[in-house]
């Protein structure tokens, strides 16, 4: 099983970047055990519950901060066919620009009730994160070409970040009175493999003058677990043979969480996600490139006149001089890409609450924030809904949902915070996520439970 | 599955219809330096690169020309030819000998060089085959001993032997190659260019009487051919060969300057003359005359009718050069002739002492150079140059929208060149230029001082627009017509100057292409 985990970790760590998102949704959606991953202070309304390996709780999110369909995809009027509108493309740009891709899947998960006032949690959970940063410049060079950028320095410093690790993770909430609940989660991390880039910097001049080209460029990537897939020298297959034991990275991080009851209606929250960071020491290999320029100022008239071209002495200088160079380097930490929720939740009517969110997620160095709207209603203890409305990655049309449906033991849920939006809005949609599984439910609260600090 | 179709419902069908697709469209600047750099001529020809180029200490350039008008061999008239020996010896008496061999025949003929004035003292042979046969009638065995003293190789002189049976009619033959003999032929009072032959013919008596007839003879036959020599010495005489008349083609004046107007400052023009004969020759001018085409003009020499050619004394050393300095260059190249008719006759030891000593060797030669050396210094009007080429682009270049070719150039030369470019279809029929202004001063030359030296570089810098409906013209060209006319410095009234190119002069160049594309990329 173990070997599979690896494997799956194997084949997101070859696909696009990514980053993990918000998940607005699932922060209301009170019926499922898998909301305590927003905040470790919720308490799931069941007794027990178990998330079977592999399919309890899966999580992808794609995003993508720069362009969506409509910026490019545009219909010429003449003939009334689709094509690529590269610049319109471009227009739509910002600064910098992400394309991420995460996924979640819990190997295991489990919750019991200890107690009135404590909730235990176990979970094991295979997270993988890519993220590429896509700079306006990069793009633009390529769409516009360098001569829109004349007598100007065009910055293209693409950045690419992979993370995946294994999450063994403990937790527990607690009551503390009948207004403040707080919960914890201490996790041990095994780390997989993990890409980051501690430096990019190219830039390309283009005279305004003679149109020579001036390029320079510095990298500092930083990797683990990473290199023989970078040399070619193994192939993804090759993961299968991988064990648990050679999960040689380790990490810690906590999930820090607490609800507070302001009055009998409306519920404060606040979590702390993924306080900590992963020490690299195993198969770590450093990528740079340190000082690279090259100006080409054109064919020299003297190559030319003694009957050769230079373009072969310069496609050797290019290559000589921007040719990373790597090297074993020492142990390092790369950070998680911590999360923080704010939330306010108001009960308008019995089982109908709605919910406000703020989130903040930091990641090296860069924090992206998002806004969510909530309206969750339980119908009966078997079937649970949300509609959520949320403004993130530069983009105001995410409308999602969340659904839960039990039949004793066994519920099925999804949700998502875009699922509605996506194809309704998805000439402007920038992002699609969506979370499912099965649990096993077992002892659902009957109404109110009689509070513990009563007794 | 609901969740699937309500999704797909959701979708307009047309944006998703990728078989109307047409491609991506986009329209990229791109702008990138093609060209840049300095470049002088020593560039080009590194010093000691090229013989006709050469750079003098104040890096002038000079072009220099040598081309070989003639070349005739003095040995032609001393040729070695065949020579042959026809002897026949009758016994004296008939008759019967006792005692022993009888010695028949002693005697010395001679072998004669035919050698007009000449007296010749010495020649190594470098080929020839001598040739004896003898015949006999006698009734004994004869030995035929035939010796040419004077023949010899490291101190061996030639003797060749025959022995001739006894027969009614005996005949023999011999041959000896003579490659690497010498003949002495100092005149030892048997006369000049004679090779002395001693002839013996012995009857062999095999111990018994010798009966001899009354016809009874020995004919010996001897002939020398084939022969040919690495060093003949002696004293040739005063012998005066009459060259026939000749012309030669020449091409470096149409080369250079006819397809101009030019001037030159101090072109210097005239004939040498390389004698690798050990013999003083006498080069008298009966025509020396430059021709364009049927205009001829006379090449004015110093000396003006004959000169004396400079010999080496001895075999091994070096050959004589001697130069005809032709006095009326400017108007010899003024009419850029393509032909030079010459007839020279050559007179051998004139005033020279009876008793030289001459030699002449297998490679001995006399060869006419004609020697120019053209400084680059004066001055050029309309040299006009053109070439064809086929377009280098194609349809496929249309995607650009529009080009600018953005210029900077720097010219120390005094030399500047108007270009055009013209388009044409596959007869070569002009529809369309580069420059709709005329020919541009793309090159201009540099300013000059009196004395013809740089006094400030020329520099062009403009950019050469080519929009969109020009560029869709010249892609219908097949071929393309570059004409580019070159002039040298002028004064600020228009006059031409006298300007001095030199090998450390640079044209500096810096060019940059922006293309501004529309580019669809198909499905």
């Amino acid at each position: 099983m173990k070997k599979i985990y690896l494997l799956v970790c194997a084949l997101f760590a070859g696909s696009l970047p990514l980053l993990a998102q918000q998940e607005a949704t699932l922060h209301s959606m009170q019926s499922l055990p898998q909301n305590h991953y927003i905040n470790p202070a919720f308490t799931p309304q069941q007794q027990f519950y178990l998330g079977l390996p592999g399919i309890s709780s899966t999580y992808l999110s794609v995003t993508n901060s720069g362009f969506n369909y409509s910026s490019l995809v545009s219909v010429n009027p003449e003939t009334d066919s689709l094509y690529i509108d590269l610049i319109g493309l471009q227009k739509g740009l910002g600064k910098k620009n992400y394309l991420n891709l995460s996924a979640q899947t819990d190997v295991l998960s489990l919750g019991l009730k200890v107690n009135a006032r404590m909730y235990l949690f176990l979970s094991s959970t295979l997270k993988v994160h890519n993220q590429l940063m896509y700079p306006e410049g990069m793009t633009g060079l390529l769409i516009n070409g360098n001569g829109a950028y004349l007598g100007e320095t065009v910055a293209f410093s693409p950045e690419v970040e992979h993370l995946s690790y294994l999450e063994n993770a403990i937790g527990a909430s607690y009551t503390v009175d009948k207004k403040l609940t707080v919960g914890a989660r201490f996790k041990l991390l095994k780390g997989v493999a993990n890409i980051q880039t501690a430096q990019s910097d190219f830039t390309l001049t283009t005279d305004a003058d003679t149109y020579a080209l001036n390029l320079k460029g510095t990298l500092q990537i930083q990797t683990a677990g990473a290199y023989d897939l970078i040399e070619g020298n193994i192939e993804l297959v090759d993961f299968q043979n991988y064990s648990y034991s050679d999960l040689q990275n380790n990490g810690f991080a906590v999930d820090l969480g607490a609800t507070y009851q302001l009055s009998n209606r409306l519920m404060l929250g606040f979590s702390a996600l993924n306080l900590g960071s992963i020490k690299w020491k195993h198969d770590t290999r450093e990528y740079y490139l340190q000082g690279a320029e090259i100006t080409f100022r054109g064919l020299n008239v003297k190559d030319l006149a003694n009957g050769g071209s230079g373009t072969a002495e310069l496609e050797q200088e290019l290559e000589e001089a921007f040719r990373p160079q790597d090297r074993p380097m020492d142990s390092y930490h790369s950070g998680l890409p911590g999360q923080f929720y704010l939330s306010a939740r108001y009960e308008l009517a019995r089982n109908l609450n709605a919910s406000g969110l703020l989130f903040a997620q930091s990641f090296n160095g860069n924090i992206n924030t998002a806004f969510s709207a909530t309206l969750n209603k339980d119908f009966g203890r078997r079937i649970g809904a949300s509609l959520s409305y949320t403004a993130a990655n530069r983009s105001f049309s995410n409308l999602g949902a969340g659904f839960s449906f039990r039949l004793t033991p066994i519920q099925f849920y999804f949700v998502s915070d875009n699922i509605i939006s996506s194809p309704i809005f998805y000439r402007s949609a920038k992002a699609l996520s969506l979370r499912a599984g099965l649990n096993l439910m077992f002892g659902y609260r009957k109404g109110p439970s009689k509070p513990p600090y009563d007794n | 599955m609901a969740l699937l179709l309500g999704c797909q419902a959701c979708l307009n069908q047309k944006d998703f219809d990728f078989e109307q697709f047409e491609g991506v469209k986009l329209a990229p600047s791109v702008a990138v330096p093609l060209l840049h750099g300095s470049l002088t001529i020593e560039d080009l020809l590194p010093a000691g690169t090229n013989k006709n180029v050469v750079y003098d200490e104040n890096q002038l350039i000079h072009l220099v020309y040598d081309d070989t008008l003639y070349t005739t061999a003095i040995r032609d008239h001393f040729l070695l030819k065949p020579l042959w020996l026809n002897k026949a010896y009758y016994t004296p008496a008939e008759g019967v000998i006792s005692g022993g061999d009888y010695v028949a025949v002693n005697d010395r003929q001679f072998l004669s060089l035919d050698m007009g004035e000449a007296d010749i003292d010495e020649i190594n042979l470098t080929e020839g085959l001598l040739e004896l046969n003898a015949y006999s009638n006698i009734d004994a065995e004869v030995e035929l001993l035939v010796t040419l003293p004077e023949i010899t190789s490291e101190g061996e002189a030639v003797s060749l032997t025959l022995r001739l049976p006894a027969s009614s009619s005996s005949y023999q033959y011999t041959t000896l190659h003579l490659s690497g003999y010498n003949i002495d032929l100092t005149d030892y009072g048997a006369g000049k260019n004679l090779i002395p032959v001693d002839i013996k013919a012995t009857v062999l008596s095999s111990g018994q009487d010798i009966s001899l007839g009354l016809n009874d003879y020995v004919e010996v036959n001897l002939e020398m051919n084939g022969l040919n020599f690495s060093l003949m010495t002696g004293n040739f005489g005063q012998l005066k060969v009459s060259l026939p008349q000749n012309e030669i083609a020449i091409d470096i004046f149409d080369q250079l300057f006819s397809k101009a107007n030019f001037s030159l400052k101090a072109p210097q023009l005239r004939i040498d003359v390389l004698n690798t004969n050990g013999v003083p020759v006498r080069l008298e001018k009966e025509l020396l005359q430059a021709r364009k085409d049927d205009k001829p003009v006379v090449v004015e020499t110093n000396p003006s009718t004959y000169f004396d050619l400079s010999y080496p004394s001895a075999p091994g050393e070096e050959a004589g050069l001697s130069s005809l300095e032709i006095t009326n260059i400017n108007d010899i190249i003024s009419l850029t002739p393509n032909f030079i008719d010459y007839k020279f006759s050559g007179h051998l030891n004139v005033d020279q002492p009876a008793d030289i000593v001459n030699f002449i060797t297998g490679e001995s030669k006399l060869a006419v150079i004609l020697h120019a050396d053209i400084l680059l210094w004066g001055y050029l009007e309309a040299l006009t140059l053109t070439d064809t080429l086929e377009m280098p682009l194609q349809s496929e270049d249309a995607m650009v929208d529009e080009a600018l070719i953005r210029t900077h150039i720097q010219n120390e030369f005094p030399l500047g060149a108007d270009v055009q470019v013209y388009f044409t279809n596959e007869h070569y029929d002009t529809f369309d230029s580069l420059f709709s202004e005329g020919p541009q001063a793309l090159i201009p030359a540099s300013e000059v001082t009196d004395k013809g030296e740089l006094a400030r570089a020329g520099s062009f810098t403009d950019d050469i627009e080519i929009n969109n409906q020009r560029f869709e013209r010249i892609l219908e060209a097949t071929h393309m017509i570059v004409k580019a006319t070159l002039y040298t410095s002028r004064n600020a009234d228009g006059t031409p100057v006298d300007v001095k190119i030199k090998s450390n002069q640079a044209l500096s160049v810096e060019l940059g292409l922006k293309t501004n594309m529309n580019v669809t990329v198909k499905q």
